[in-house]
């Protein structure tokens, strides 16, 4: 009887052990919209995601208010004409890692996964499919990415008297690190 | 085993695997129990830092230098003959720093057409972001911006006889400019102001304006917007021949440049001026109406 207690409480503590959930502790969301004619960047370092790695479900929560430019009034047009802040927000994505299966949390090399899912900007929800890599240091788990956004899939309109040029495309860049979260 | 210990020990194994399942599934909502409470502050009440005339709460960020050329024509009466006024400019430039995100300054120089218009002048002043409208953790329903200012009127003394001293061309402005955004589109901001002026041209004048004005803004669309501008002076301070000045403007803003058209009553360009020199009654018509703009242009001088 106490064998069987015993080896429970072993499961137990094993399944917590080994739980699924991981919190991301730094992020950074970075785009350029850029042309050779002006640099327009912004960085984010208030993103929020959650990851479940045996499901490989995948959450991001990124407050658009919390995007910073060098130059204040790109902030204030960013906020107020482009993405809507006060309207939307937060921008989000939520997918699932498609090779899951993949993960080697012992493995020392970088690890390339792709995840699908529905990324949500200036209210306008689009099926994506992204490439991210993921390297394992540390009992953290860091995942990196890189794509393109057209403006026109998300209904933010470009300016059309310019004095800032701005690109069709916007390429982002995000870097999350991920460690196990702790219930509280 | 007997049957109670296998069966607790089913139960147990239930709980445990039913435990685990429930954690790992809710991702929404262990977002929604960590996402720290955002203060979300309002931005762009104002598209400019004037609001047609007088001051709005808005300023430039830190390390922004912001130009600015303001013009009112002179009144429509003869609009052919003056080519809308033009023959009659009064032209203020001036430059506007951001020291913090909270601290500007401006300074500026005003031309002088004399008689019972503005007269030459130099002005400064110290513009401070006191509170930030917000929503969210820290709820805050109005933003308020304080100025205080100063002008030197550079005017030539007339050879009236009359001893007059380098103080009597010091003015004083201090104003209260508290705004709330609405909503995307609208917003209303009260001002508070009293104007000091050490020297007026006649006794019926009082040295000490009080004013409250209150001025509002419409967007039309994501760079246009209506705006509007009134400042009330205590009745019987301003002297016969002046009138409270009334602003009805237009903003367009072109990312990077703010341009602003207005009809006014007012040929005045700073407090001392478009309150206590405004020497027509808007309400009269034609007659007593000027066209006149402000044009802006920030540089960012230092990125943050």
């Amino acid at each position: 009887m106490n064998k069987i207690l015993l080896s429970a409480f072993l499961i137990l503590g094993f399944q917590a052990g080994a739980q699924p959930i991981y919190m991301s502790t730094s992020s950074k969301v970075s785009f350029f919209a850029g042309t050779p004619v002006e640099d327009i960047d912004a960085v984010n370092s208030k993103s929020l995601s959650f990851l479940n790695i045996t499901t490989g479900e995948v959450t991001i929560s990124i407050p658009n208010k919390e995007f910073h430019f060098k130059r204040s009034l790109m902030e204030e047009h960013f906020n107020e004409n482009y993405i809507e802040s006060e309207k939307y927000p937060k921008s989000e994505f939520k997918g699932k890692i498609n090779d899951v299966q993949k993960i080697d949390l012992a493995s020392k090399d970088p690890m390339a996964i792709t995840i699908t899912g529905v990324l949500t900007v200036h209210g306008v929800q689009k099926e994506r499919t992204l490439n991210v890599t993921l390297r394992i240091h540390d009992g953290k788990i860091e995942g990196e990415t890189k794509f393109d956004i057209p403006l026109a899939d998300h209904n933010i309109e470009r300016p059309k008297i310019l004095w800032e040029k701005m690109a069709e495309n916007v390429s982002v860049t995000s870097l999350f690190t991920y460690e196990p979260y702790n219930k509280k | 085993m007997n049957l109670t210990t296998k069966s607790s020990f089913v139960t147990f194994l239930l709980v445990t695997l039913t435990l685990t399942n429930s954690f790992s599934q809710d991702l929404d909502e262990l977002m929604k129990k960590n996402e720290r409470p955002e203060t979300s502050y309002a931005t762009a009440t104002f598209k400019g830092t004037r609001l047609i005339h007088g001051h709005s709460i808005e300023a430039p960020a830190k390390g922004v230098l912001q130009l600015m050329f303001s013009h009112r024509f002179g009144t429509l009466e003869d609009p052919l003959y003056t080519f809308l006024g033009m023959n009659q400019a009064s032209i203020r430039f001036g430059f506007d720093y951001g020291i913090s995100n909270k601290l500007s300054v401006g300074l500026g120089r005003s031309s002088g057409l004399g008689g019972t218009l503005p007269p030459p002048t130099y002005d400064f002043y110290v513009k401070y972001k006191l509170l930030t409208q917000s929503t969210g953790a820290v709820n805050m329903p109005v933003s308020i911006s304080l100025v205080g200012a100063f002008a030197i009127d550079t005017e030539h003394w007339p050879n009236d006889g009359v001893v007059r001293t380098d103080n009597d061309r010091l003015s004083y402005t201090g104003q209260i400019l508290i705004a709330r955004k609405f909503n995307e589109k609208f917003s209303l901001q009260l001002m508070p102001t009293v104007v000091h002026r050490n020297l007026t041209d006649s006794p019926d004048q009082l040295n000490t304006l009080v004013a409250l004005g209150i001025g509002g803004r419409l967007k039309l669309s994501k760079r246009t917007a209506l705006t509007a501008e009134y400042y009330f002076n205590k009745p019987n301070s301003l002297g016969a021949g002046y009138y409270d000045p009334v602003a009805i403007g237009f903003d367009i803003d072109t990312g990077g440049h703010v341009f602003q058209i207005m009809l006014t009553n007012s040929p005045g360009l700073i407090e001392p001026q478009f309150l206590g020199r405004t020497s027509t009654n808007f309400f009269d018509g034609p007659k007593a109406i000027r066209l006149g703009f402000n044009f802006s242009r920030v540089f960012t001088v230092k990125k943050s």
